[in-house]
């Protein structure tokens, strides 16, 4: 997992879930990566 | 469709080579060369399949990763148009159930979320000590046998078969006899009829696993699709369908990618000397990914249907015309990796590969894979330094006729 202070996932079926909607900067990298490495492409940025 | 086909498209029907293309002899771990100079040429291509029409061949990495996200690309095989593997499957596409594989959109969702309980990050961390274990059991097993040693039978087929026995829930006592039906269709003279018993057999045993479990659940993947059905959301049939398909999809394909690592490390010292010499878990990850993207042993191509028309690099795929997404040049594409043709385990960026595909139909198992390929490449290399292939290259047996790509035997000396 790339960003696990930022993102989990559900139990039950594996969706992710946001634990963080405003990550801090030092999490910037750590969240672009999940991103692009998101196999279903549930995440999206806003900056 | 009103509009008439322009020349240029009108020949590249005319013209479309056969698909699929055979491999070189003497370069194993390369896409087939004539696929290879399809990619030069342009991102997408005609081809011509054994019922005579002409699909695209898509093998573009960037139009790989777009048609496998966008929504107008379907994977539903009853569609006309739809580029079926064989005659086999075509004339059994209204007999067998709707599955993950080839249900769109909500259907799709809806299949997806039952599988994907056993394979969050939580669940495939937890299973790390089993596989170690079963990793270092198959090697004293193999070290304490005779000389040479054969990796297929004595590594890389019972790691992920214990693996997946596991995750599926399959009590202790039955492991033995699930082990061999899940292996005896696998081997290289296996008479149809084996296959099929196998199957079979796999399948009443899943049924009955799920009633069983129906009764007596615990933490384990035949357990949660037992609670589906108890929830009335499934059949029993259909949840030992999707049981097979998880114990199909996630054994043969891992067994594969060991087998023809393995000899892609042998055949690489240097890379092999990497792991060998690494304890850092992000140096094996990396070299993992690697491997992915230099085998992408998923061959022939992703089969999908054109839903709507679709604009893709100057080209027009139009409603209800056949796409075969193929992994293995896109992961050989030189805009995307650098030296596409030279394994580096150290690689940045290896990780971007599609030999899970891409999209919502991505290997749901990919993590557990993950898992596996990296405590079985580095355990085997760090515990036998000296490995070495016992034959010539030129004696291993690949696997040119089955849907993944492998080597049937690899036998070893150290």
């Amino acid at each position: 997992m790339h960003a696990p202070e930022i993102f989990d996932q559900r139990d039950d079926d594996g969706v992710v879930v946001l634990l963080d909607e405003n990550p801090p900067a030092d999490q910037a990298d750590n969240v672009r990566k999940a991103e692009t490495g998101c196999p279903a492409l549930a995440i999206h940025i806003e900056e | 469709m009103s509009d008439t086909l322009t020349g240029s498209a009108a020949e590249a029907i005319a013209d479309a080579p056969e698909y699929p293309m055979g491999r070189a002899a003497g370069c194993p771990f390369a896409p087939p060369p004539e696929v290879m100079e399809l990619a030069q040429a342009r991102p997408l291509s005609r081809v011509r399949i054994w019922d005579g029409s002409t699909p695209w061949l898509i093998t573009g990495y960037e139009e790989v990763r777009t048609l496998f996200s966008d929504p107008r690309v379907s994977v539903d095989d009853r569609r006309p148009g739809f580029p079926h593997w064989n005659e086999g499957m075509l004339s059994t596409v209204h007999k067998r159930p709707r599955s993950v594989f080839t249900a769109d959109a909500e259907e799709h969702t809806r299949f997806r979320r039952m599988l994907s309980k056993p394979f969050t990050f939580k669940r495939v961390e937890g299973l790390r000590p089993a596989i170690q274990q079963s990793t270092d059991d198959a090697i004293d097993a193999m070290l304490a046998g005779p000389k040479p040693g054969e990796i297929v039978t004595g590594l890389a087929l019972p790691v992920p078969s214990l693996v997946i026995s596991q995750l599926l829930g399959v009590p202790y006592e039955d492991a033995e006899m699930f082990q061999h039906h899940a292996n005896v269709g696998l081997a290289r003279y296996a008479a149809a009829e084996d296959t099929m018993k196998g199957a079979m057999s796999l399948h009443k045993y899943l049924a009955q696993l799920v009633e069983a479990k129906m009764e007596n659940p615990a933490e384990d993947a035949v357990s949660d699709l037992a609670e589906r059905v108890k929830a009335g959301e499934l059949s029993v049939k259909e949840a030992a369908q999707l049981g097979t398909g998880l114990l199909i999809a996630g054994h043969e394909t891992t067994a594969n990618m060991i087998g023809l690592g393995v000899l892609a490390l042998l055949q690489n010292p240097d890379q092999a000397a990497v792991l060998r010499e690494t304890d850092d878990p992000k140096v094996v990850a990396n070299a993992v990914e690697e491997l992915l993207r230099y085998l992408s042993i998923i061959q022939n191509g992703q089969r999908r249907v054109a839903a709507d028309d679709i604009e893709i690099a100057g080209e027009v795929i139009h409603a209800g015309e056949g796409i075969i997404i193929d992994n293995a040049p896109a992961n050989w594409d030189g805009k995307e990796f650098a030296e596409p043709d030279r394994l580096y385990l150290h690689r940045s960026g290896a990780g971007q590969h599609v030999a899970f595909g891409y999209g919502r139909h991505q290997c749901v198992g990919q993590q557990l894979a993950r898992a596996e390929l990296q405590i079985v490449f580095h355990t085997l290399f760090r515990r036998i330094p000296t490995l070495e292939l016992a034959v010539p290259l030129d004696e291993v047996p690949f696997k040119h006729d089955r849907l993944a790509y492998g080597v049937y035997e690899l036998p070893v000396i150290w």
